[in-house]
C-alpha cells in the first residue's frame, strides 16, 4: 500500500500469538482481582467491596461466589440504602447479561433482587422487567433463562380480580402463539402454552372444549409442517394424554390424521410412536402396534430399541 | 487538466459499471497500478443510481463532442470511442401530474391539493433512482464476494422484507420458510407436508445426486412429488424462479440457492443496497482508491492508442492530445466500442413513480413480485420507498423489467393493474421512464481483434449479478493466469502494523451491531458472527 507509506500486516500466526499473550494477561488480571476480594471479604469497606467484585464481574459474569459475596454485603446494609442497592444490581446485572445472556448467576441474581424488593412491590418496575425480557428474548428467542424469569414476573403481575384474569391468560397465550409462528421449534413457548393452558382452563372449564379442539388444530398444524420436531410432537402427546384424558380421545378426530401423516412419511419415528401409545390406549391395532414397535427398535431408531421393546 | 495524474499505468479501466469496478479493485488489490476513468460525471454508468434531478437529466442523454485524433508517428493507430450513452435507446419519462401548482386557485383545505412535479424536485435528493435495478442473494454471488473481499463494510443493506407472487387473480406473500407454511391459512395440511417434503429435499441435494430420474422438465417432477397446479405454480415461479420448461436439474439449483439464503440475514433470501445499486460500483472503486488506483471522471476520452506493428492496444488519448500508456492490459466496457450500435437485443426497463405501494402493509417493506405463466418469461417487479433511501416518504419506485423481453410494457402494467385492484390504481401512478438497454451480456463476446484490450459487459435482465461476477472473474483469470488471488481479503485496520510503533494499533474497527430485524440495516462486514445466527428455521430445512 505505497500511499500510507510503509505497512506490514500480522500473518496468521502472528494473530494467533497476539490473541495468546491477550488471554495470558486477561487471565493474569481476574486472578489478582479474585484473591484481593477474598481477602477484602471480612473487612468493614463494604462499598469498596462492592466495586471490587463488580469490576471483576462485568468481566467474568459467571463466578458464583463474587455474586454470593454481593449478596453478603447488601444485606448487610441498612433499609434504605440496601433499596437503592438493589435497584443498582439490577443494572449491574444488566450489564453481566450483556456478555452472556445466558449467565445462570446473572438471572438468578436478578430474581433474588425482584424477591428483596417485594415488600415494596413497584408495578413500573415489574413492567420495566417484562420489556427486559421481550428485548433478550428478541435476541434469542430460545433463552430458557429469559422465559423462566418471564414466568415468575408474570406469576407475581397476575391481576387478582377474576374477570381480569382471564384476559391475562388469553393474553400471554396470544403472546405464544405468535411466538411459536416465529419458530415452530420453541420448546419453551410450547412448554409455557401448556402451563398457561392449564390455568386458563382451570379458571374456566367452560371454554374446555373449544379450546382443546383449536391446541389441536394448532398441534396438528405443526406436526405436519414440520414431522420431526419434537418440541411439537412432545406438546401434542401432553395435550392427548394429559389434558384431553384418553376417553375423549377419539378416532375420527385424532388418530385418523396421524395415521394420514403416517401414510406419506412412513419412516418417522414421532409419528409412529404416538400412533402406537394411541393403539394401545384405545385397544385398537394391536398387531400393527407390535409391528411398528419392532420396526423401531430393530431399524428405525435403533439406539432406543429397549424403550420400544418395553412398550410392546 | 491532467497536472500530477502519471501517464503510464500496469492497467487502465474504461467505464464504472460493474464488471470493470470489480477488475479495478482487484488489480489495484494485487498491487498493479490503475488508472480507472469514466466520461459520465457519475460512478457506474449503466448500473449509476440518480436523485430526480439527476435521472432527469440523464434523460437528456447529453453527447460529448467528438474530436479526431491523428496519431503521433507511422507506428500508431487510433481507434476513436463510440457514444457509451448508445446503449440506452428510446429513452421516454412522462408524467401524470401537473409541473406545479401556482396556478390553480386557494382551497380551503391545504392537505387535498394534488402533489406536482416541483414538490417532487424539491425532494430530489431524498430519491435514489437505479438505471439497472438488482437483488442480491443472501448466499453466493455478489454478497460472498462482498463479505470475502471486505468491501462488504462499505455498504448497508436492507432485506427485501416482502416477497409476493400472484394466486387467483391477487398478490399474495410467497411462503417458502417453515414459518410461512405454519403461519398459512390457504394450504391444507396435507399440502404442507409436500410442500416442506419437496423443499427440503431441494435444500438437501446435492449436484451429484441428480441422476436419470431428474431428466424430466421441472413440472413433471413437481407433479410426481404429488403438489397440486398452485404449489407447482409457487416453486417453479417465486422459489426456483426458472421458466416453464426449465429442466428438472435447473429447478432443483436454483432452488437450493434460494432456500440456502434464507435466514443467513433474515426470513428472506434477498438484500437491497441501502441507497441504490448505483453504490455497489463505487464500493468497490473505494477499494481500488483505498490500494492506489487513480480516478478521473469526466474524462475527456477520445479513443485507443493501438500499436500497428504488432495490433496491441497500448493505452488511451484524450481529446486534447495527451497520451496515457497501459503496461499490461486496456479494460474497456463495450458501450465505448462504435459495434454495439448495432446490437439487437434489448431489455426493456420501466420505472413508476408512486405515491401508493402496490400491497399495503403496516411497515415499510422491499417488496419482490415475480409473474410469470406458460410459455412467457418472468417478469421482475421490486418495489423499494423510503426504507432503503430511494424516495422521499410516501412515495415508491416501481420497477418492472424482464429476463427476456417479449412482453408489452403496457401490458405489463395492465396485468398488474388487475392483480391490484382498488389497492394500487393507475391513479397512483405520478410518473413513468421507460426505456430500452441494449444487453450485451448475452450477446457472443465480440472479442476485438486487438490484442490487450479486455472488452467487459454491461448488465443482464436477469434479478442477480450472478453473470457480473463470473465474467469479473473470469476475466481477471484471463488476465493473470490464476497465479494471482482475485480480491483476497483486504486486511483489517488492527492487523497492520505500521512500520517503527509498536505492535497493538489503536485504531477502532467500525463493525456496526448488526440486527436481523427486517427494518434495520445490515452490515455484510461482520458476516462471521452472523453465519452462526441462523434462523432454525434453515436449520430444519
Amino acid at each position: 500500500m505505497p500511499v500510507h507509506g510503509q505497512v506490514k500486516i500480522r500473518t496468521s500466526a502472528e494473530q494467533k500469538a497476539a490473541r495468546e499473550r491477550e488471554r495470558a494477561e486477561k487471565l493474569q488480571l481476574y486472578l489478582t482481582e479474585y484473591e484481593s476480594i477474598l481477602n477484602n471479604r471480612q473487612l468493614t469497606d463494604l462499598f469498596a467491596l462492592l466495586k471490587q467484585t463488580e469490576n471483576t464481574l462485568i468481566n467474568h459474569p459467571d463466578c458464583f461466589t463474587l455474586w454470593n459475596i454481593r449478596r453478603e454485603v447488601i444485606l448487610k446494609l441498612d433499609n434504605d440504602k440496601q433499596k437503592e442497592y438493589l435497584q443498582k444490581e439490577l443494572q449491574i446485572t444488566q450489564l453481566c447479561l450483556k456478555s452472556n445472556v445466558k449467565s445462570y448467576s446473572c438471572w438468578n441474581q436478578r430474581q433474588w433482587c425482584l424477591k428483596q424488593l417485594k415488600e415494596n412491590f413497584d408495578l413500573n418496575l415489574y413492567q420495566n422487567e417484562l420489556q427486559l425480557c421481550q428485548k433478550f428474548l428478541e435476541i434469542d428467542e430460545r433463552n430458557f433463562h429469559c422465559w423462566a424469569y418471564r414466568y415468575y414476573l408474570l406469576e407475581h403481575l397476575c391481576p387478582s380480580s377474576s374477570s381480569d384474569i382471564e384476559t391475562f391468560y388469553d393474553n400471554e397465550l396470544t403472546f405464544l402463539r405468535s411466538t411459536i409462528g416465529n419458530n415452530l421449534s420453541n420448546y419453551s413457548a410450547w412448554h409455557y402454552r401448556s402451563k398457561y393452558l392449564d390455568k386458563l382452563l382451570d379458571h374456566n372449564p367452560i371454554r374446555r372444549s373449544n379450546l382443546l379442539l383449536k391446541e389441536w388444530e394448532l398441534v396438528l398444524n405443526a406436526v405436519y409442517t414440520d414431522c420431526s420436531d419434537q418440541a411439537a410432537w412432545f406438546y401434542l402427546r401432553w395435550l392427548l394424554f394429559k389434558q384431553l384424558g384418553v376417553e375423549s380421545i377419539t378416532e375420527t378426530e385424532h388418530i385418523k390424521p396421524l395415521e394420514e401423516l403416517d401414510e406419506i412419511e412412513s419412516e418417522n419415528k414421532w409419528c409412529m410412536l404416538a400412533l402406537c401409545q394411541l393403539w394401545k390406549e384405545k385397544k385398537i391395532n394391536d398387531d400393527k402396534r407390535r409391528n411398528y414397535l419392532e420396526r423401531l427398535a430393530n431399524h428405525i431408531d435403533t439406539d432406543r430399541a429397549a424403550f420400544y421393546r418395553d412398550q410392546i | 487538466m491532467f497536472e500530477g495524474l502519471p501517464r503510464e499505468y500496469d492497467v487502465i479501466v474504461v467505464g464504472t459499471g460493474m464488471v470493470e469496478s470489480i477488475l479495478a479493485a482487484a488489480c489495484a488489490r494485487n498491487g498493479k497500478t490503475v488508472l480507472h476513468i469514466d466520461t459520465n460525471e457519475y460512478y457506474g454508468a449503466e448500473w449509476a443510481s440518480f436523485s430526480l434531478n439527476g435521472l432527469i437529466e440523464w434523460t437528456q442523454m447529453q453527447e460529448n463532442p467528438k474530436i479526431d485524433i491523428n496519431p503521433q508517428d507511422d507506428t500508431e493507430k487510433i481507434l476513436p470511442i463510440g457514444n457509451p450513452l448508445n446503449v440506452f435507446r428510446n429513452v421516454e419519462l412522462k408524467w401524470n401530474i401537473e409541473k406545479t401548482n401556482e396556478q390553480t386557485t386557494t382551497t380551503e383545505n391545504e392537505s387535498i391539493k394534488p402533489i406536482t412535479l416541483d414538490v417532487l424536485e424539491k425532494q430530489s435528493r431524498k430519491f435514489n433512482i437505479d438505471l439497472t435495478p438488482k437483488l442480491y442473494y443472501a448466499s453466493g454471488g455478489l454478497i460472498d464476494l462482498l463479505v470475502q473481499s471486505n468491501v462488504g463494510k462499505y455498504c448497508e443493506f436492507k432485506l427485501v422484507s416482502r416477497l409476493l407472487f400472484e394466486r387467483n387473480g391477487q398478490i399474495d406473500n410467497v411462503p417458502s420458510s417453515r414459518a410461512d407454511i405454519f403461519n398459512s391459512n390457504d394450504i391444507s395440511l396435507i399440502d404442507k407436508r409436500l410442500l416442506m417434503k419437496v423443499i427440503m429435499n431441494c435444500s438437501s441435494m446435492a449436484i451429484e445426486d441428480l441422476n436419470e430420474e431428474h431428466d424430466i422438465p421441472f413440472i413433471e417432477y413437481l407433479k410426481k412429488q404429488k403438489l397440486n397446479d398452485t404449489l407447482c405454480h409457487l416453486i417453479i415461479n417465486s422459489i426456483s424462479m426458472v421458466d416453464y420448461n426449465a429442466s428438472t436439474k435447473e429447478g432443483i439449483i436454483k432452488a437450493k440457492r434460494y432456500l440456502d439464503s434464507i435466514g443467513r440475514y433474515g426470513n428472506s433470501p434477498f438484500l437491497y443496497p441501502l441507497y441504490g445499486n448505483g453504490e455497489m460500483c463505487q464500493c468497490f472503486c473505494r477499494l481500488c482508491a483505498v490500494f492506489g488506483g487513480f480516478y478521473f471522471l469526466r474524462f475527456p476520452l477520445a479513443g485507443f492508442t493501438i500499436d500497428s506493428l504488432n495490433n496491441q492496444c497500448t493505452g488511451i488519448v484524450s481529446t486534447t492530445g495527451e497520451r496515457f500508456r497501459a503496461r499490461d492490459m486496456v479494460i474497456c466496457n463495450n458501450s465505448f466500442l462504435e459495434s454495439v450500435s448495432s446490437n439487437k437485443n434489448v431489455i426493456h426497463r420501466t420505472v413508476l413513480f408512486t405515491n401508493k405501494s402496490i400491497k399495503s402493509s403496516e411497515k415499510e417493506e422491499v417488496t419482490y413480485l415475480r409473474l410469470s405463466a406458460q410459455n412467457k418469461t418472468g417478469i421482475h417487479i421490486i418495489e423499494v420507498g423510503f426504507g432503503p433511501g430511494c424516495a422521499p416518504d410516501g412515495f415508491f419506485l416501481l420497477y418492472i423489467f424482464q429476463e427476456s423481453s417479449s412482453e408489452n410494457t403496457d401490458e405489463i402494467i395492465e396485468q398488474l393493474l388487475r392483480l391490484t385492484g382498488d389497492n394500487f390504481t393507475r391513479d397512483n401512478i405520478l410518473g413513468q421512464l421507460t426505456f430500452d438497454q441494449v444487453d450485451t451480456m448475452s450477446t457472443s463476446s465480440s472479442s476485438s481483434t486487438l490484442s490487450k484490450l479486455i472488452v467487459t459487459h454491461g448488465p443482464d435482465g436477469s434479478i442477480d449479478h450472478d453473470s457480473a461476477v463470473e465474467a469479473a472473474r473470469n476475466l481477471f483469470y484471463e488476465i493473470y493466469s490464476n497465479r494471482e488471488e482475485f480480491l483476497a481479503r483486504a486486511p483489517d485496520p488492527e492487523d497492520i502494523i505500521i512500520e517503527g510503533t509498536d505492535n497493538t494499533d489503536e485504531t477502532n474497527n467500525t463493525d456496526e451491531t448488526n440486527n436481523t430485524d427486517e427494518t434495520s440495516t445490515i452490515n455484510t462486514a461482520t458476516d462471521d458472527t452472523l453465519a452462526t445466527k441462523t434462523n432454525t428455521d434453515t436449520e430444519a430445512l
